[in-house]
């Protein structure tokens, strides 16, 4: 079905697609009626099992748009202490590379330079290195030029690198954490920022229930032997904690005791997985 | 599988590389290009069939999604629907094999993005979808 447009309104759409079409060369049009709704309570069957996890900048990025934020004060610079429990270091890749996005925001040139360092370590640790060396030297490279943009696409893509790699070694599990470390890091970044100067747009952000159950899932369905350790105890307690906090109220907003909440859960547990 | 969506195994996914291509004038923009993604999904699908993928948006961000399946004379298309099944986008556009959507998403949540092969002469065909944001 196509969206009940007016002819003023269709051509506004096609002049949209003016570039689209010319930039393809060809034969690009507006697609046909697609149905107006679905019934999202009978997708079982046709749904997409994959997930993918917004990386902290897409969210960051909207949360800009809203106004500077005091992002050094959110920037954690944690020395990582491995101890040989690959899960843990999974979790810990996965922070990592949210800390490099928030320095990237704070623009703090050294820090992001130490990252890419970690990450080249880390993915020493997870025997990936010879695969993820290059976007390591890159995120250091690009901290040197002051290159955000491209430090930013080297960090989505030495966690990209690792979540393949590691999928492709059949170690899905390690791969599932790192994307687990990377949305709790950048959950743990958000809210505080919203707690610092909360208001209901900002708030929103932190709508994510569907998101979270997804990641709770796969969380759980992780074999045991990848959840060893106490603080994969806490990642399981944490994630359901935190499943009734992130919901809009009436107004569209996470509510303030909420948010402070989802704050002090998250970083609690990034603590701790550092910590260890 | 968390984020390894679209995983290759050492080769090129052909129907990635067509989403990218048609992807490639977005990501280029001189001003505020989009920011291409590089997890994505992929699968395969017989002709007349759809699949769905949920994926979280946030408000104030603009997305763009590519479809490209590898067989060219395909003809796929692609929408999104918000969290009551609503379509809820900005543009869509179909090229044969590729199909793109445009969405300025009204709230922030789940989405759910509909991904359908109309036809293809030798199925299945093998489809990828890429994401980029501003």
């Amino acid at each position: 079905m196509t969206p009940p447009l007016g002819l003023p309104a269709r051509r506004r759409l096609l002049a949209s697609l003016a570039p689209a079409i010319l930039c393809l060369g060809s034969a690009a049009v507006a697609q046909d009626s697609p149905p107006a709704t679905i019934d999202i309570n009978s997708l079982k069957v046709d749904v997409v099992d994959d997930v993918i996890i917004p990386i902290p900048q897409e969210i960051f990025s909207s949360l800009d748009k809203l106004g500077d934020q005091n992002w050094g004060r959110h920037l954690w610079k944690k020395d990582v202490k491995l101890d040989g429990n690959r899960s843990r270091t999974a979790l810990i890749f996965g922070l990592v590379i949210s800390d490099g996005f928030i320095a990237v925001q704070a623009e703090d040139r050294d820090e992001v330079k130490r990252i890419g360092r970690e990450v080249l370590d880390l993915s020493g640790a997870l025997g990936v290195q010879r695969e993820v060396a290059g976007h390591a030297q890159a995120i250091i490279d690009g901290a040197d030029k002051q290159d955000w943009t491209s430090v930013r696409r080297e960090l989505d893509r030495a966690r990209q690198t690792v979540i393949s790699t590691m999928k492709e070694l059949r170690d899905d599990a390690l791969s599932d954490l790192v994307s687990i470390g990377g949305w709790l890091g950048g959950t743990r970044a958000l809210a505080a920022l919203v707690a610092d100067n909360y208001s209901v747009d900002a708030s929103e952000l932190l709508h994510q229930p569907d998101l979270l159950t997804q990641i709770s899932r796969r969380y759980e369905k992780l074999p045991a032997k990848a959840k060893q350790g106490e603080i994969f105890a806490k990642v399981s307690n944490t994630l359901t904690e935190l499943q009734p906090l992130m919901q809009v109220n009436g107004d569209g907003a996470v509510a303030r005791p909420a948010v402070v909440e989802i704050s002090k859960l998250s970083t609690d547990l990034t603590d701790a997985v550092y910590a260890n | 599988m968390l984020s390894v969506a679209g995983l290759v195994y050492g080769f090129v996914h052909e129907g990635k590389s067509f989403a990218i291509e048609a992807a490639v004038p977005q990501l280029e923009l001189e001003e505020n290009p989009f920011v291409l993604r590089e997890a994505w999904w992929n699968g395969e699908l017989q002709a007349g069939e759809t699949k769905i993928i949920q994926h979280q948006l946030f408000k104030r961000n603009e997305y763009w999604f590519w479809l490209g399946v590898s067989q060219t004379d395909a003809k796929v298309s692609i929408h999104v629907y918000d969290s009551e099944g609503k379509l809820d986008e900005e543009e869509a556009w179909q090229d044969r094999n590729v199909a793109a959507v445009r969405v300025e998403p009204n709230k922030t949540g789940v989405y759910y993005i509909r991904v359908a092969v109309e036809s293809v002469t030798e199925p299945p065909a093998e489809w990828a979808v890429v994401y980029a944001y501003r």
